[in-house]
């Protein structure tokens, strides 16, 4: 025995300690979900401008107009200014491999454009329009998940009768 | 004498040895071991936004890599077979034009209220106009565009489409 004191173990309190931790647990089970749930943000259908509205076209240099339409088999990548198809795309992991990349490519060369625009056919399943937005959502520099979204902006084409 | 430390009371063979006036003790190590593991787990899965999801039965939400976590805003579920539902009041169905007028009301109602309700509590607020999707991945875009201007011609301009965590493989 250390110092000749009494033979007496000392104890730690550990009583409210424990009090404290039921009170965590119960707080913490109240608010738990056990499913990971997230949202994707997109905003109001966009409209077409009518052909008699004259509209400022943009900077070509600076900024480009993306759109994926989305068809049930294909994913087809455009850029609007000047209606050219920049590659089709399956929804199958190699097709969607590719569509990032491609994004990607476009977001380096046009690092001030952050939008899309997502134009489905009327037949296309949600699962697939969260892919194609998936895909415009990736992160610029992959490895690092703080770095931002290639193209933030989601909007809707409001569809023509197809 | 005293009991050491690692006796139960409830083990008797130990008692008869205590003296009147000896301390009894529990053993709380492995308790606190059990308690600090739940803990822990508790703590990985805590969701620290007001967002409550509650999908109805049968809806099997997309898979996606979005990591942004949701905010709570007034939900509208559609399943498999169209049925609509704001919360998780059943309203209609999306093929049947007359309920689709009484989704429009119904939204523009709800609208109405959470304006009212948000901005008393901070005028800048205008999360009153965000809108959670919760919809099942096979729900066609016709299906959700006509529940995108519903929610438009209420008031409601901030889409969420409400997503899982895709499966690692």
């Amino acid at each position: 025995m250390s110092g000749g004191g009494s033979q007496e173990e000392g104890h730690v309190n550990i009583i409210p300690l424990l009090d404290v931790i039921f009170i965590f647990i119960f707080f913490l089970l109240m608010s738990v979900q056990f499913l990971e749930f997230f949202e994707i943000q997109a905003s109001n259908p966009v409209e077409q401008a009518p052909p008699d509205e004259v509209v400022p076209p943009p900077d070509p240099k600076k900024s480009k107009q993306f759109k994926l339409r989305l068809s049930k088999d294909s994913i087809e990548f455009t850029e609007t200014i000047d209606e050219k198809i920049l590659g089709t795309f399956a929804y199958d992991e190699e097709g969607i491999i590719n569509l990032k990349k491609i994004l990607l490519q476009k977001k380096l060369e046009f690092p001030e454009e952050n939008a899309m625009i997502i134009k489905p056919f009327k037949d296309v399943e949600f699962d697939k329009i969260v892919l194609a937005i998936d895909a415009a959502h990736q992160k610029v520099n992959p490895e690092d998940k703080k770095s931002e979204k290639a193209f933030r902006s989601i909007a809707f084409e409001a569809r023509s009768e197809e | 004498m005293r009991a050491p430390y690692y006796y139960s009371i409830f083990q008797k063979k130990y008692k008869h040895g205590m003296k009147k006036g000896d301390d009894a003790f529990l053993n709380l190590t492995s308790l606190m071991d059990v308690l600090m593991i739940l803990l822990f787990f508790l703590l990985m899965s805590y969701n620290p936004t007001e967002l409550e999801i509650s999908p109805l039965d049968g809806i099997v939400m997309p898979q996606s890599d979005s990591l942004d976590m949701g905010a709570g805003a007034t939900v509208v579920q559609v399943n498999t077979t169209l049925d609509i539902f704001i919360e998780k009041d059943r309203i209609g169905n999306l093929g049947n034009e007359e309920d689709m007028a009484l989704l429009s009301k119904r939204l523009a109602e709800v609208f109405a209220i959470n304006k009212e309700k948000l901005l008393r509590k901070d005028p800048k607020k205008t999360s009153y106009k965000n809108i959670n999707f919760i919809l099942d991945g096979k729900v066609a875009y016709e299906n959700l565009e006509k529940i995108m201007t519903a929610s438009a011609q209420s008031g409601f301009e901030n889409y969420k489409f409400m997503v899982v965590a895709r499966k690692k493989k």
